[in-house]
């Protein structure tokens, strides 16, 4: 509802003013421009309710973009490492929910091993499983089976979350006749 | 309007000349139609356009708009000490100022908003004096116009008396005294004193703004009329 009258007082936020039939009233300061006293000033009449609604959807929607600010981040942010070992190294920088972020091949081995494969936002175990079935096709995995005490090599380190289930990879292995020797933080 | 130095010839040509403006701003205040023969408004109203006259050179607003104001500050003045008892009303509706407004100039507008600004300040000083600020009043509100007529007959009936006004305003506390509620307002007010008591403060700024003459721009804005609104 507006107003119209005399302004008594006014600050940025509120002004004051007396109506022709001598009624005061707080109005909300349109643009935070404060009014001069004296000056005739139409406006909406401030109602703490309305403004403390405001203020409260303000605050959720300011913690609702905090939040999802925060879990982009956190969800783009490595948790830790894997080096994966089959004559020639790749390290995976993994998230929380053990999806890869980023692939790095540490040797020319590695760099042909990744090439082509589309690793990122896949689960560690599907990535490892891939590098698996590709180190086959590349005939990387031959000296594995020729020797029997030699074995493919997955090293996890700051690892905090409870160890990713890796069935697929496993499963992979054993089809393909491999030993496999998963090290999470030196265990 | 152009600023004239009248003489004695040409003020009186300058008042015959706008005697309907006299008459119909008398006659907006009082609500009904006067007579120049019968009603001494209309004298009173003259008397004050006389005075703006006199204080042309002293003012820098609209000439008709400050002549307009002094001529609703004196007949407030003059009913206030009438015997008779009138009935006073706020009208909600002020076209009449709202169009008065409308050709007034930037320049205009600049010094009457600085005299308001003035006469809001003392008003200020004067509220603070009995512990009100403009604050409170803003907490006061009202349920139709009714209650609030009341308040203002009743401050306008205390100012009748001067005693009774000085009494009043003496005493940061006394309207919320019973006994001297009883003893002094009963007759005026018609209100009980519980009322008096809730709006207190009500009260007390009316009786400072129609008590002085400091405020004649203030008491200018609020649209009082004499008689009921359905008059």
């Amino acid at each position: 509802m507006f107003k119209t009258g005399v302004v008594v007082e006014s600050d940025k936020e509120s002004t004051y003013i007396v109506t022709c039939d001598s009624e005061f009233y707080n109005l909300v300061t349109k643009d935070r421009k404060t009014p001069q006293i004296g000056e005739i000033y139409t406006g909406e009449i401030y109602t703490p309710g309305k403004y403390f609604y405001k203020l409260i959807f303000f605050a959720m929607g300011i913690s609702l973009i905090t939040f999802m600010i925060f879990n982009i981040l956190s969800n783009n942010t490595p948790v830790y490492s894997v080096v994966i070992d089959i004559n020639s190294s790749i390290q995976f920088k993994v998230d929380k929910f053990n999806k890869i972020l980023k692939v790095q091949p540490l040797n020319n081995r590695g760099a042909d091993l990744v090439k082509d494969l589309e690793l990122d936002d896949k689960t560690l175990d599907i990535a490892l499983t891939m590098l698996l079935e590709k180190a086959e096709k590349l005939k990387y995995l031959e000296e594995f089976h020729l020797k029997k005490d030699t074995s493919v090599g997955v090293y996890m380190t700051n690892h905090k979350n409870a160890l990713p289930s890796l069935t697929s990879f496993k499963n992979k292995a054993k089809q393909l006749k491999i030993t496999v020797q998963i090290n999470d933080n030196g265990k | 309007m152009e600023l004239k130095i009248f003489t004695k010839e040409n003020r009186s040509k300058f008042i015959e000349d706008n005697k309907v403006f006299i008459s119909s701003t008398a006659e907006y205040f009082c609500n009904r139609p006067l007579d120049w023969l019968k009603d001494d408004e209309l004298n009173i109203a003259l008397i004050s356009f006389n005075r703006a006259c006199e204080s042309q050179s002293e003012i820098y607003t609209n000439f008709l708009g400050f002549a307009a104001t002094l001529i609703k500050s004196t007949l407030i003045q003059y009913y206030i000490k009438l015997e008779e008892p009138k009935t006073f009303t706020f009208f909600i509706d002020n076209k009449p100022y709202e169009e008065y407004l409308e050709t007034l100039t930037d320049f205009e507008m600049y010094f009457e908003n600085k005299a308001r600004a003035i006469e809001i300040a003392l008003l200020s000083d004067e509220l603070g004096k009995h512990r009100i600020s403009f604050k409170n009043l803003i907490n006061i509100k009202f349920e139709g116009n009714g209650l609030k007529n009341d308040l203002l007959n009743l401050a306008l009936s205390i100012l009748k008396n001067d005693e009774l006004t000085e009494k009043t305003l003496s005493s940061k506390r006394l309207l919320l005294n019973k006994n001297f509620y009883l003893e002094n307002l009963s007759s005026l007010a018609h209100l009980e004193w519980e009322i008096l008591k809730k709006y207190r403060k009500y009260i007390i700024m009316l009786l400072l703004v129609f008590s002085k003459d400091e405020y004649m721009y203030f008491k200018a804005y609020l649209n009082i009329r004499v008689g009921d609104s359905n008059v």
